[in-house]
């Protein structure tokens, strides 16, 4: 046993980054909600980008560590303390064995990560007193607490509340106030916002035409127009097939964004094209990549440096 | 095996990572057989980039991955383009081909509980809800809402409902009713349709469904009530 679930919190998973395939059966992908961050934990680790890690909403769980293993946290601020010291994110920190790691309180984001070398064993969501598995052995272990000197430099703010979309099959749908409404204007999340979708809280949109939708495919983003008036963004667990009109999606680049936000929190939408979303996720993807690349260097050069002393 | 040319079709966005294409404007048994065809030529001859499918109604959905459309050989008008190349291709309509499933069914009961009331709406006896419930070979249009819960249609008209104005729970096997169709909940689940029946028939194999899209449904009534 490599550590232990000490005490749970509200919505504590293990995830991987979506499975796809599956949804002719009516199987979601699922997946990490912030694949940025995810990656960025993972990255700070040494781990693949995609690799199973932790997501941890607020309130959050309490874990144990029973083995000593290199860590990093990611996306949320929740004020992370091990035995007492705060943690800081974007940072590889070395943990050594019979730690308790905590989370104090929501300071910024919604989401943190928490990946470790090599990964979990396991997937699902975490239960009191489970004993979870690392799946390969750590390559050095550390008898005290070390944070590394070092932290990825990201370039990417998650609190900023532009979120950019593409118009959806049923934009039309709007009438042209709802549409105005819609963009550019200030627009909160409600406090329905889980893995499946996050509510919106705005005035009552109006509909040209409330003729019934033949149900199809829904995706990651995808905002579907209620027959109240509100919208709901669709997230990471949203069904494969719906039957609401389908006004706008969020591109993939700013999804990230957006599953940081919490109920409360103030999004603004602005309508762009494909061009755009193809541009952002890729420059998202490279900056990802950078961070990787730095990480992994690093990591080598501290293992060279100190496989000997510790 | 009868062959197509030609489907009409109509292709947007969902997003920035998938397509839909339209094969049609309603619910109907040919516009679905376009769909199923198309679902399986993708699926058996896959076109780079293309991660997942989604079939429905009068849809197939094309999921892509962004990584592999973003690069500057491989833009989504050149994954466009090769869909509409495949789209010219003609495909087998499977008809006679097509899997059957016999379900058997226990309808009412303390798993049917919807049935009297169904039955008091519409003015129909009891058993001839069920022989009318029996009658078609029914498609399995598409699956959806949760894993494996298969939309079948079409409904005989004596029997549309509309689903309740709030969702139960319902247990694995729940056959229910909405509108023109007709379905099977596979698991424990929250649900708006009425329920008239329960089967036993295994819905999913080590989680993944047994039923797919275009596969046959017929029930087999184990009583009379």
């Amino acid at each position: 046993m490599s550590l232990i679930v000490h005490k749970t919190g509200i919505l504590d998973t293990i995830q991987h980054f979506g499975k796809k395939g599956l949804q002719a059966k009516g199987i979601r992908p699922g997946g990490v909600m912030d694949q940025f961050s995810a990656s960025i934990a993972n990255a700070l680790v040494g781990n693949k980008l995609n690799e199973e890690l932790l997501e941890i909403h607020f309130p959050a769980c309490e874990i144990i560590f029973k083995k000593s293993c290199l860590i990093s946290l990611a996306g949320a601020d929740f004020t992370a303390k091990l035995n007492e010291k705060y943690l800081p994110l974007h940072r590889p920190i070395f943990i050594p064995n019979e730690s308790k790691l905590q989370f104090i309180a929501p300071k910024s984001g919604k989401i943190v990560y928490l990946a470790i070398q090599g990964g979990f064993v396991g997937l699902g969501r975490l239960e009191r007193n489970q004993e979870i598995d690392f799946k390969k052995k750590q390559f050095l272990t550390s008898p005290a607490l070390h944070v590394f000197p070092y932290s990825a430099n990201i370039k990417w703010k998650a609190d900023s509340p532009e979120i950019h979309v593409i118009q959806g099959r049923e934009w039309e749908r709007l009438n042209e106030e709802s549409q105005r409404k819609f963009c550019c204007k200030p627009i909160k999340v409600s406090h329905h916002a889980d893995r499946m979708g996050y509510r919106l809280q705005h005035d009552t949109f109006e509909s040209r035409t409330h003729e019934e939708i033949i149900s199809t495919a829904v995706n990651f983003g995808t905002i579907q127009l209620l027959p109240n008036g509100q919208t709901i963004v669709l997230m990471a667990d949203h069904q494969t097939t719906g039957g609401y009109p389908r006004i706008a999606h969020v591109i993939s680049a700013d999804l990230p964004k957006l599953a940081q936000k919490s109920p409360g929190d103030e999004v603004v939408f602005h309508l762009t094209d494909q061009e755009t979303a193809e541009k952002e996720w890729a420059d998202q993807q490279n900056h990802i990549r950078q961070i990787q690349n730095i990480s992994q260097l690093k990591l080598n050069e501290f293992f060279e440096k100190n496989s000997r002393q510790l | 095996m009868k062959s197509e040319n030609r489907s009409f079709y109509e292709i947007y966005a969902l997003g920035d990572s998938a397509l839909t294409i339209e094969f049609g404007k309603e619910i109907n048994p040919e516009t679905n057989d376009q769909v199923i065809a198309r679902f399986k030529q993708f699926q058996e001859n896959p076109i780079k980039g293309i991660v997942d499918l989604i079939p429905a109604y009068h849809s197939l959905t094309l999921c892509f991955d962004l990584t592999q459309i973003s690069q500057p050989k491989f833009s989504l008008n050149t994954l466009i383009e090769k869909v509409k190349l495949r789209l010219e291709e003609p495909v087998g309509i499977a008809q006679t081909s097509a899997h059957l499933h016999e379900i058997p069914v226990i309808y009412g009961g303390k798993n049917g509980l919807d049935l009297p009331k169904l039955s008091q709406e519409k003015g129909i006896d009891i058993n001839e809800i069920i022989r009318l419930h029996a009658e078609p070979t029914y498609r399995v249009y598409m699956l959806g809402f949760i894993p494996g819960f298969a939309y079948l249609g079409e409904l005989h008209k004596a029997l549309s409902m509309p689903r309740k104005s709030a969702p139960q729970p319902m247990i694995p096997g729940s056959i229910g009713i909405a509108g023109l169709q007709t379905g099977i909940y596979p698991s424990f689940s929250p649900g708006g349709w009425n329920i008239i029946g329960h089967t036993d028939y295994p819905l999913l194999k080590d989680g993944i469904p047994i039923l797919q899209a275009g596969d046959r449904v017929k029930f087999i009534p184990l009583n009379q009530l």
